[in-house]
């Protein structure tokens, strides 16, 4: 049930009827050429790996995570291959895909709460230069994007970040595109709020520590 | 409100104009507004201070995200290595999923039959579809082990639609075979299983259906098929020899199954002898299969005094307590080939047939849930005691390629533990007069080639399992009790506990050491128990007889972190009711329910794990599911 959503997400990205996919003349299941995907995943690798990983580092923070999912999503370009329309719309296609990754991953780790299996933790949190180093959103901009639900996160990020507009983020988000526009709404909304807390916390901290400081000059 | 005011408010269900305001002055950031909007907005924005604030706000942190813009993190330089690897697997599985289409037939069509699994590793497959030509270069397939700890390396479908599935998630590719019969009509099927789902999501996530089987051409119901782990195409059968005992027998399993339109339903068989593919009959001793090490003589010696050239004199003056004499024949005094058992298939039938090809033992007890093959593959060992029950049990092997079993020690009171790297470890009571009653336990090991035996093992223990990297074991830290005249050998009073291991050499000499270490496992009386480790050594299943039904038992599942910290992650199974016998490996674990639960017959249940997560997956009930490692 879920599969065929998502096959019937992937079939169109951008939302059109999924009728010409049977016209390429290559059926879903058996004479696809694995050559020809594989040549096409190895060229989209090339050519996107690094705006996915960095869109799924910004969605998860956590850069093994990250690269798991990104070696996940071009797997799954690869065996969804004959589900790409047309070659130009590759990119929403794979953001997609990538899209779906991060989402699936994020409502596993809400379901399955995981203990920390000491050791070999791969979700420990990043260090501050970590963070800078990978160029990655930091402080208060990061903790509030962090605090605002996942598909308004995905959301911003794919415009803001990763410059996908209306019909390529509405398939990449697998929505319309209305709805992919008061999904951006929404996260604007929510962001703005989040950052408004993360920096009243911020400035209370700042207060008390300043206060805590005004009281050990004061001995 | 009047029917214009609905109609006109659905698109945009401002319920003030704030909302309003906000709402357009994030749109106005993705594209211009429509002049009307547009014009609505500067004029709610001059006059109204708090949504000028936050339409700036939008504007400022959309300045602050698009600012990280060009700040591509870097991605792993082995990223494109590892998926190409994945992608190389998945195309392999792609295949051999093709080449089965035709046969798939859902578990539930087997209701009724009985139902034996054996997790079957499935190697990559590498069909070069990926043809790297630059920097990262073609050392893909070196990067499948760490592809595969990644848990990321396939996403689709159980089975192509056919058992749809809520969000499962992937774990890694690979096959677990069962077999399925009524009589000797027998079939091996696969089921692949490279998504399960998570713990409260089983339902969503269907059941299992197979890709294919053959035919299983033997005519004792198996009671267990343990698959080798280096040759796909090697399992030891054990089966009822008709004469109230045991029969062990190899069959050649196929590695790629082919399709075949119906299991189970072939026409009857004529008997015939079995074909026995092996013409290897020399006698296991003194072939120079065996480590030096595990043939050095024992007595107190540490690793390194360890002897390459053991002989079989060193195996007379090493502590004889246990073996006696080693049994080297290669024509054992009690099993012997029953070949009217076997059926060989000349059916006309096109689907591929599996027939028995050695019988390796009969005329024996199998004892407990222990037999397994060495990690190497070389060796298959398993306890037994005599059908008349006119000794305990003994440990025997089966050198892969002999043409039977033999008898390692004769004590009638020593039990197949585990293996260490190719050296058996066994227990027994610490006393050689056994009449019913409690004892403490000893571990030795024996060399499975001269027969040598020595108690090397510092502790106490009964049944050490050491997982295969040889770090640690679980073991049985209590006493042991004998009864049925001291033939049936079960744990006693103590606890299951996991400890460091230090090799079976050293241990002599620090025997005091690890004692305190122990972590326990579970707590209860435990009438008898089957621990089995994955090839990692991270993973291990511990299943306990319920001590009223031996039949029956709990099974749980645990992980041992890098520091040696026992845990029970969210979704694995914990005393879960399951029948003995359970296969655990390539990330995953197997076992059968017992039957009756929920009124329905058993069902195959599948828990695999990722590096993060464990979820399961299950058949459609069957009747006497027995899931074999």
């Amino acid at each position: 049930m879920a599969i065929d959503r998502t096959l019937t997400d992937l079939r169109d990205p951008l939302g059109r009827s999924s009728a010409v996919r049977l016209d390429r003349g290559r059926p879903m299941s058996a004479t696809w050429d694995h050559d020809e995907a594989g040549a096409f995943v190895e060229t989209l690798f090339a050519k996107h790996q690094g705006e996915i990983y960095a869109y799924l580092l910004r969605m998860m923070r956590d850069p093994e995570v990250a690269a798991d999912m990104t070696q996940d999503a071009f797997i799954k370009a690869y065996k969804n291959y004959e589900t790409l329309e047309k070659p130009e719309n590759a990119r929403a296609w794979l953001y997609q895909i990538a899209h779906r990754v991060a989402l699936d991953e994020i409502r596993r780790r809400k379901i399955v709460r995981f203990l920390p299996w000491t050791g070999e933790s791969r979700g420990a949190a990043p260090s501050a230069e970590h963070l800078a180093m990978e160029g990655r959103l930091s402080g208060d901009m990061q903790r509030a994007l962090q605090k605002i639900p996942e598909r308004q996160r995905a959301a911003l990020l794919l415009a803001e970040l990763h410059d996908l507009t209306g019909l390529e983020l509405a398939a990449a988000l697998g929505v319309s595109h209305v709805a992919a526009r008061a999904l951006l709404t929404r996260a604007r909304e929510s962001l703005r709020q989040a950052l408004a807390i993360e920096r009243a916390a911020d400035a209370a901290a700042e207060a008390a520590r300043d206060a805590n400081h005004a009281m050990g000059a004061d001995r | 409100m009047s029917r214009f005011g609905r109609i006109r408010r659905r698109p945009d269900h401002w319920a003030t104009p704030h909302e309003r305001a906000r709402a357009r002055a994030s749109e106005r950031l993705d594209g211009p507004l429509g002049l009307t909007e547009a014009a609505w907005l500067d004029e709610h924005l001059a006059g109204c201070p708090d949504c000028a604030a936050v339409a700036q706000a939008y504007e400022d942190d959309r300045l602050a995200l698009r600012g990280l813009r060009e700040q591509l993190p870097e991605p792993p330089r082995d990223l494109w290595a590892r998926t190409s690897a994945a992608i190389e697997r998945e195309s392999g599985a792609r295949g051999r999923s093709r080449s089965r289409s035709g046969s798939r037939v859902p578990l539930g069509a087997l209701s009724g039959l009985a139902v034996i699994a054996v997790v079957v590793g499935v190697s990559a497959v590498s069909s070069g579809i990926l043809v790297m030509g630059d920097q990262r270069g073609p050392g893909v397939s070196g990067e499948d082990p760490a592809a595969n700890a990644a848990g990321s390396a396939s996403a689709e479908s159980v089975a192509q639609g056919t058992g749809a599935a809520a969000t499962p998630f992937a774990v890694g590719a690979g096959d677990v075979a069962y077999v399925a019969g009524r009589g000797a009509d027998l079939a091996l099927s696969n089921i692949g299983v490279d998504e399960v789902c998570y713990a409260d999501d089983t339902a969503d996530c269907g059941t299992l259906a197979d890709n294919g089987a053959s035919r299983l051409a033997i005519a004792a119901a198996p009671k267990a098929i343990i698959g080798s782990p280096t040759d796909g195409s090697k399992a030891v059968v054990v089966g009822d020899d008709g004469a109230g005992g045991d029969q062990l027998f190899v069959v050649a399993l196929p590695e790629d199954a082919p399709a075949s339109p119906a299991p189970a339903v072939t026409p009857s068989e004529p008997p015939a002898s079995a074909s026995v593919d092996t013409s290897a009959t020399e006698a296991p001793t003194g072939t120079p299969t065996a480590t030096p090490d595990a043939s050095a003589p024992a007595s107190g010696a540490p690793a390194e005094s360890a002897a390459p050239d053991a002989t079989p004199s060193d195996a007379a003056s090493s502590p004889p307590d246990i073996t006696g004499e080693p049994t080297p024949s290669a024509t054992p005094p009690t099993p012997t080939p029953s070949p009217t058992t076997l059926v060989a298939s000349n059916s006309p039938t096109p689907e591929p047939t599996i027939a028995a090809s050695l019988a390796i033992a009969s005329g024996l007890e199998v004892v407990g849930e222990t037999a397994a093959f060495s990690e190497d593959g070389r060796w298959f060992a398993f306890a037994a005691r005599p059908v008349d029950r006119s000794s305990g049990p003994d440990i025997w092997v089966w050198r892969v390629g002999d043409a039977s079993a033999h008898q390692l020690t004769n004590d009638g009171i020593s039990v197949f533990a585990s293996w260490d790297g190719d050296t058996v470890v066994g227990s027994r009571p610490t006393s050689d007069d056994i009449i019913d009653g409690t004892y403490e336990p000893t571990s030795f090991t024996v060399d499975p080639v001269s027969g040598v035996t020595r108690t090397a093992i510092g502790w106490d223990v009964y049944r050490p399992v050491l997982d295969p990297k040889g770090r640690r074991a679980v073991v049985w830290a209590g006493s042991i009790t004998a009864s049925d005249a001291g033939t049936e050998l079960a744990p006693g009073t103590g606890r299951l506990e996991l400890r460091t291991w230090n090799g079976s050499d050293r241990q002599t000499q620090g025997s005091g050491q690890g004692q305190s270490e122990g972590q326990p496992i579970g707590s209860g009386a435990v009438a008898d128990f089957d621990v089995r480790w994955d090839e990692s050594g991270s993973w291990f299943g511990v299943w306990v007889a319920e001590p009223t039904n031996p039949a029956m038992g709990r099974l749980s599942l645990y992980h041992v972190g890098a520091d040696g910290s026992l845990d029970v992650p969210d979704g694995s199974p914990s005393d879960v009711p399951a029948l003995p016998g359970f296969s655990i490996g390539e990330g995953r674990m197997a076992w059968a329910t017992p039957p009756g639960q929920g009124g329905e017959g058993s069902r195959v249940q599948i828990v695999a794990w990722t590096d993060e997560a464990v979820g399961s997956v299950e058949t459609t009930p069957g009747e006497d599911v027995v899931v074999v490692r």
